[in-house]
């Protein structure tokens, strides 16, 4: 009883041990936040990857690909249907991005032709989404007015942005105007009286933010309601997006082009052109119908023409007019693609850290696809152009695979990569399509690497069967890897980045055994009357040294918790405080425009902190070790003896 | 000898050298001595007689390089360091000349700590409150009651002294072992400190007292006195 009595009593009473206590919970605070951000790095990576590729891969060497996918992911689900939960053909190839009308861009990418909503069973892709984040079951088709209402909300936090970067406005503009476009604003939009009022205050205060500036934050909050509001009403609605887009509309006017934009500020220019970009997208998605018409009558004007004699002023004039309408059309949902985001050019992110896209829905891109499917004479090789209209983007928060990935429906790739099923003139399948790989989800609990290799290696088995079966599914090798096994390079580098880290800091953090080991054995030095008190009263040597073991052990435990509650609260407020860094010292490790996360990692993994206190408090009981052994050893009489 | 049991301590020939680096310090040199149950014996001697070392050995803090102690009857001298120890905690209560309490300690807790030291942790919730009591009521007859929470430092040497008392008989031990007691207290205090030791003794307290004071020894029922590590008859 006495051991932890005394323990607590020095802890609590000696002044020194506090010193211990500091430097154990620096060690356990500086563990915890790089542990913690690491392990959400190694996450967001490895979620990325599954993202893309789902649990195991099936994937032929070389790109002829895959044949009979869908045969063989029947066979698959019926040898193990406790293990594969879904399966999904992938293709890949690459390719060059144009813009129509944009005569200088030009990227290469990689395309990946998708099957949606099928993919999404079998990776996390559906989380990566923007504009369809939302839905349950995104797909290269989401219903129209849903999309009209992410595409006004998407301009309003663009426009945020925009009022942001032109600061204070002109103290010229009439607050009475004002209060009236409130009032029309907010009862087009259908607010309720107070919420009028409250904007209409808001737009007040505003304009007046020379005299009283409201907060920022509350400026950009109901800036954020009144478009969140507008892409509501546009998604429930389908005859208010005309308002709504009217309103879009005005707002932007008296808003932005009421005032005169600093010519010399480049992000300003950029979130301008960013703002044009987006309304043609916004107006492809809501004139497609119209514009589909006008296809048709420029269409069967042309065809007139052919058969009737015209000027071929007129002809000119017509074809002119059709590609100009080509590049408003608002495409079928099996010319429509969804972009990484991160690829350059499309978007940006301001030094808030906003990300303002350019390339929005709506929008067309000519894809250049490298036939890599096409076999036989290399001199025939030229890229199939086609034209998409973007639908969605997509980020998975590693850069390497945002910045260059672009994703089709599978069924337009196939066929844009040579890949498609080959028919003879009768019309019989000669060739059946092919794919460049599998993507595998297993049944939840299975997801370990150990297992994983397992399920890869019944899916092997089942493919040697298969291949027996259809010898021309793949002439080339078929090899069946785990996602890691696909991706080491790229999380391996990142664990063994972490190890090195968390090595370093257990060797940092051993400089906190060393000061217990001072700060204890200067405890026990002083404490030598006491000790030999103790014995007096009966205590045994063991019980001495149970002291100080226990003395290291709650300095290791109370350091650890400190250390443990305060690096908790600064993981999970790591990017305000990093923020208010930046803001307060100008120094920023992650500068938000450079960077495909938003965000720090902010997650604590409770394992983790329980295995770091876990190792402060045997660091603890390990420099108390030392001392004990001493205070053990002291014979009482010589303890006692000296006044 | 018939009366053993009678018997509070049967030293017999004790001898204990001191090692000061290549000379040798003989301090006992064969002393053999009884205490009976209830007696109060003083033993006196000039300073560095070994009468600190005799005590120390009697109270097994020590141990002697010749020679047995044996405690009611018990040879302690050959028992293991454990076996020691729970004696020294239940049947053996110092008192010092410097008081050695614990700073750390409150004036309650430091009267607790040989009941601490008695009893396991698993042990301690049920005991606790009988051990205080048992603190509360000799800090009570030491009177004392009054300073439960007060630290040593802001207590007189004479209420410090009292508190080692309280301390030392927190378990109630057959043998209260004092070395020097009233040593470092003004000679008033020192004789309340004494008359306190001689009411506990009246009470049936079997008391062996080291003092260089002839005139405090007066007051013990047996002076054996220590020269030149041998006692003089």
């Amino acid at each position: 009883m006495y051991k932890l009595f005394l323990s607590l009593k020095y802890l609590l009473r000696r002044p020194i041990g506090y010193f211990a206590v500091l430097g154990v919970a620096v060690c356990v605070f500086m563990m915890l936040t790089v542990v913690s951000v690491m392990n959400g790095f190694v996450d967001k990576i490895e979620r990325a990857a599954k993202g893309l590729f789902g649990d195991v891969i099936v994937e032929p060497a070389g790109w002829e690909g895959l044949a009979y996918y869908d045969e063989f992911i029947a066979q698959m689900r019926k040898d193990w249907p406790g293990r594969v939960e879904a399966a999904s053909p992938f293709l890949l190839s690459y390719g060059i991005l144009r813009i129509p009308g944009q005569a200088h861009y030009r990227e290469g990418v990689q395309i990946a032709g998708i099957r949606l909503p099928e993919r999404i069973a079998v990776t996390e892709f559906e989380l990566g989404l923007h504009f369809q984040r939302a839905r349950a079951a995104p797909d290269f088709d989401p219903p129209r007015g849903e999309l009209l209402g992410a595409m006004i909300r998407e301009i309003g936090s663009t426009l945020i942005e925009t009022l942001r970067e032109l600061g204070e406005p002109p103290a010229s503009s009439a607050a009475a105007g004002l209060a009236q476009r409130a009032r029309a604003l907010t009862g087009a939009m259908g607010l309720s009286p107070a919420q009028a009022a409250d904007l209409a205050a808001w737009m007040l205060a505003w304009d007046r933010r020379g005299e009283s500036p409201p907060a920022q934050w509350r400026t950009d909050e109901t800036h954020a309601a009144l478009f969140g509001r507008m892409g509501e009403l546009a998604a429930k609605d389908e005859t208010r997006p005309a308002a709504c887009l009217e309103l879009a509309d005005r707002f932007l006017m008296s808003m932005l082009w009421g005032r005169a934009p600093t010519a010399d500020n480049p992000r300003l220019g950029k979130l301008q052109t960013a703002l044009s970009f987006q309304r043609k997208g916004l107006d492809g998605i809501y004139h497609a119908d119209r514009t589909e018409q006008r296809i048709a009558v420029v269409e069967r004007k042309m065809r007139e023409a052919e058969t009737q004699p015209a000027s071929p002023d007129e002809q000119d004039r017509l074809s002119q007019m059709l590609s100009e309408l080509e590049q408003q059309r608002f495409r079928g949902p099996r010319d429509r693609v969804i972009l990484g985001l991160g690829i350059a050019g499309l978007s940006f992110r301001t030094p808030r850290g906003q990300t303002v896209r350019t390339m929005t829905p709506g929008q067309n891109v000519v894809l250049y696809v490298f036939p890599l499917g096409q076999g036989g004479d290399l001199s025939r090789f030229s890229p199939n152009p086609h034209t998409f209209t973007v639908i969605d983007d997509c980020r998975t928060d590693v850069s390497s695979i945002d910045s260059a990935f672009v994703y089709v429906p599978f069924e337009a790739l196939q066929k844009l990569n040579n890949m498609g099923p080959e028919l003879d003139p009768a019309g019989k399948v000669v060739r059946p399509g092919r794919c460049s790989q599998i993507h595998i989800k297993v049944r939840p609990g299975l997801g370990g690497e150990a297992q994983l290799r397992t399920v890869a290696a019944g899916i092997e088995q089942t493919w040697r069967r298969f291949a027996h079966a259809h010898p021309d599914a793949s002439r080339t090798d078929v090899l069946v890897q785990t996602w890691r096994q696909r991706q080491a390079k790229l999380v391996g580098q990142i664990e063994s980045q972490r190890t090195l880290m968390v090595l370093i800091l257990a060797i940092i953090s051993s400089v906190a055994i060393v000061l217990i080991f001072v700060i204890l054995y200067t405890v026990v030095v002083q404490k030598t009357r006491d000790i030999g008190v103790l014995k007096a009263v009966g205590a045994s040597s063991g019980g001495v040294a149970g002291i100080f073991l226990a003395y290291g052990a709650a300095i290791g435990l109370v350091g650890s918790a400190l250390g443990a509650v305060g690096g908790y609260f600064l993981v999970r407020n790591i990017n305000p405080v990093h923020d208010w860094l930046g803001r307060t010292t100008g120094f920023t490790v992650w500068d938000p425009e450079w960077f495909l996360f938003d965000q720090i990692p902010n997650e604590v993994r409770a394992a983790t902190a329980v295995l770091i206190v876990a190792a402060a408090v045997a660091a603890g009981v390990l420099g108390a070790m030392f001392p004990a052994v001493r205070a053990a050893r002291m014979q009482p009489v010589e303890a006692l003896r000296y006044e | 000898m018939s009366d053993a049991a009678d018997k509070a301590i049967v030293a017999r020939d004790l001898r204990k050298t001191y090692r000061l680096g290549r000379t040798t310090l003989p301090v006992l040199r064969g002393v053999s001595m009884d205490v009976r149950a209830g007696e109060f014996v003083a033993i006196v001697g000039a300073s560095g007689s070994g009468k600190s070392t005799l005590l120390h050995l009697l109270g097994l803090l020590d141990t002697p390089d010749e020679g047995s102690v044996a405690l009611d009857g018990q040879i302690a001298t050959s028992l293991s360091a454990r076996k020691r120890c729970r004696i020294r905690c239940r049947h053996v209560g110092f008192v010092f000349q410097f008081y050695h309490l614990l700073p750390e300690l409150n004036v309650l807790e430091n009267v607790l700590l040989p009941g601490m030291v008695d009893t396991p942790l698993a042990r301690w919730p049920s005991r606790r409150k009988r051990l205080r009591a048992a603190a509360g009521e000799i800090l009570d007859r030491l009177g004392l009651s009054e300073r439960l929470r007060h630290r040593p430092r802001e207590l007189s040497g004479g209420e410090r002294q009292r508190v080692a008392i309280a301390r030392a008989l927190m378990n109630r031990p057959r043998l209260l072992l004092a070395d020097e007691p009233t040593g470092n207290l003004d000679s008033k205090t020192g004789r309340q400190i004494l008359e306190l030791l001689r009411s506990f003794h009246q009470a049936g307290q079997t008391l062996v007292m080291v003092t260089h004071d002839a005139s405090i020894a007066q007051q013990a029922s047996r002076v054996l006195t220590l020269r030149d590590g041998v006692l003089q008859s």
